[in-house]
């Protein structure tokens, strides 16, 4: 970002004196309010958005001695994620930065989960096969929403997307996966790794066994949601936001719904007369 | 605080609306509207009109504060519609005005909509006088309340059985072939016609179940009978009067609600009836119930059309009312309900 008051130089995580305080929301899956650096606080129940969202988050401003008109920097998290309760806290952010003045960021969250799975993986991978890394959200309805990043070299480098932000069966997100790990398999054969990583990785445990049928292709599950993951979490999602940010890739602060609205037109009765 | 300055926020179905309130006098009035994107499904889409609300909300409000000059640190209060409304709308407005009212360090009021229709009508009349009636009528709503104190207490005197009289008028629209909203165009057509070309049944007046619900309402009957009547022409191969139908249905329609909440009046002595909700736009109502106060000694106060509809002023008014009252706000934690009873005011 060039508007910041100079001076302040930015940290590793991207982040400096001009971002902070820093307030993370997030209702991508549950709920998730934090201050980077400090312990979060998190609802797992989707449905309590309306009445828990604001309640958490004074309390986290409370604890950390902070009033409303002293933040900075809100990064809210964009999904993909069913509408309901993303839209919570999407208009809750909103609503906090047009009464505070503070900045919004808007980030979406498959990229920190793919950095998260990445940094726990790269460490334990010991025959240093190329690794890539599906970041999945749970979007009910038996679909995922899916996005598939290649390895990151260095991790606070920025991320290479394989694929487009999307929705699809379990199934047919395989066979995608399958296709691109062909195509980026390595000149000497080397197995390619596929960790697939988020809310709904579990769930479907079985469906990526399709993967590891490929002969080259192995598949490790990792269930963990990287703002589940307490105070780490959160400094992920912010230092992403704010690296973005100073990247000059401002997202517009808008719902990655990534899904049509259900539209049931009523039963068309026998007109009699178009007229007006 | 003699003038309290209340921002009322609503969200409760296709309008994202706010507005400023000081006493009660409307200082400015914003309304966003998603029904152009319903239209050519023939209603309200829920997650359509919640989308739109989360676009709207901070535009809108910003806007609202704009046009009266103001800023949120200047407000005594924001009310927001609790319920009842669609839910996924009532959860954007609702965490909106939450994440408003702690950041400006002010007190929020999760507040009843429909009483909201019948508080907007002190921006046009003045405040309410003791022990009056209320008709609140629209698409998703008829009901009669008896209102001691419109702070305090709202008691509920007759409602629909089954449709509420806009449903009526928007079942029968598509019938006709009209586009969504079809009120409009029934109202523009009853002007053109005879009211007494078809019998159409006036639910609940006659023989015992009239005399068991005096102050309810049905009008699932007259949505059949119209119905019936329109294909029975159809099979005969004659034409439809629309003009006719159009009229005989607004009339029947405005007679029994006009009727009923003349009878409510007497029944509670009151000389005042307060009207409220979308479907009081309706011109066949507004005339009869005019007609019917005249020949009762009944005053009838009915807003003007702009404040018939969903707006951010009714929220505000009825929040105006609530400061007054020196009522608590809502509690941080509360919640919406998107079947409100009409009997509470506040969450
Ligand atoms: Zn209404």
């Amino acid at each position: 970002m060039g508007h910041e008051t100079g001076g302040a130089e930015k940290g590793d995580d991207g982040m400096s004196g001009s971002d902070t305080p820093l307030l993370v929301i997030d209702t991508s899956y549950g709920s998730t309010v934090g201050l980077p650096g400090r312990e979060p606080c998190i609802e797992t129940d989707s449905r309590s958005h309306v009445e828990r969202l604001q309640v958490n988050i004074a309390k986290v401003m409370d604890q950390a001695g902070l009033s409303a008109d002293e933040l900075r920097t809100i990064v809210v998290g964009l999904g993909p994620a069913p509408f309901t309760g993303l839209r919570a806290g999407i208009v809750t952010a909103k609503a906090l930065a047009f009464a505070t003045g503070a900045r919004l960021l808007g980030q979406d969250i498959l990229e920190p989960q793919a950095r998260y799975a990445y940094s726990r993986f790269k460490q334990q991978d010991q025959d240093h096969t190329r690794l890539l890394v599906l970041a999945v959200n749970d979007a009910r309805r038996r679909q995922l929403y899916y996005r598939l990043f290649d390895d990151f070299g260095d991790v606070e480098g920025p991320a290479r997307p394989l694929t487009e932000m999307s929705i699809d069966y379990p199934a047919a997100i395989c066979e995608k996966i399958t296709a691109i790990a062909e195509e980026r398999r390595s000149p000497d054969q080397d197995p390619v790794t596929v960790v697939v990583s988020g809310h709904g990785t579990g769930r479907y445990a079985d469906q990526w066994e399709r993967l590891n049928k490929q002969s080259d292709i192995r598949v490790v599950l990792d269930e963990g949601f990287f703002l589940e993951d307490r105070i780490d979490g959160t400094s992920l999602m912010a230092a992403c936001a704010c690296r973005r940010a100073q990247q000059g890739l401002i997202d517009p602060v808008e719902p990655l719904y990534l899904r049509r609205p259900d539209v049931s037109v009523p039963n068309p009765l026998k007109h009699v007369a178009v007229q007006s | 605080m003699s003038e309290p300055l209340v921002l009322g926020i609503e969200s409760t179905c296709d309008e994202t609306a706010a507005a400023l309130v000081q006493g009660n006098r409307l200082l400015s009035n914003v309304v966003a509207s998603s029904m152009n994107e319903h239209a050519r499904y023939g209603g309200v889409i829920p997650e359509i009109a919640s989308r739109a609300h989360a676009e709207s909300f901070v535009p809108v409000v910003s806007k609202a504060l704009n046009d009266a000059d103001m800023n949120l640190s200047q407000v005594d209060a924001i009310a927001v519609s609790a319920g009842p409304g669609l839910a996924g709308c009532l959860a954007v407005g609702v965490s909106g005005a939450k994440a408003l009212a702690w950041a400006a360090k002010k007190p929020l009021y999760g507040i009843n909509h429909v009483i909201g229709h019948i508080a907007v009508t002190q921006l046009q009349f003045g405040p309410f006088p003791q022990n009056a009636l209320a008709l609140i009528v629209s698409g998703g709503h008829t009901s009669l309340l008896h209102v001691d104190d419109l702070a305090r207490s709202v008691q509920v005197v007759g409602t629909t059985l089954d449709d509420a009289a806009g449903e009526c008028f928007d079942k029968i629209a598509r019938l006709l072939g009209f586009p969504y909203p079809g009120g409009p165009h029934i109202d523009r057509h009853a002007r053109l016609g005879d009211p007494n070309a078809i019998a159409v049944p006036q639910g609940l007046t006659k023989g015992r179940a009239g005399a068991e619900h005096p102050y309810d309402f049905s009008f699932s009957g007259v949505k059949t009978a119209v119905a019936r009547w329109v294909e029975r022409r159809q099979q005969a191969g004659l034409d439809i009067p629309v003009d006719d139908v159009c009229a005989s249905l607004a009339d029947s329609v405005a007679t029994v609600l006009s009727r009923k909440a003349m009878a409510a009046c007497h029944r509670f002595d009151t000389d005042t009836l307060i009207v409220g909700g979308g479907f009081s736009a309706n011109s066949q109502l507004r005339g009869r119930l005019q007609e019917f106060g005249d020949e009762e000694g009944v005053k009838v106060r009915i807003p003007k059309i702009n404040l018939c509809t969903d707006n951010g002023a009714m929220v505000a008014m009825l929040g105006v009312n609530l400061v007054q009252a020196g009522l608590p706000p809502s509690a941080p934690d509360f919640s919406i309900d998107s079947a409100m009873p009409m009997d509470k005011i506040l969450m």
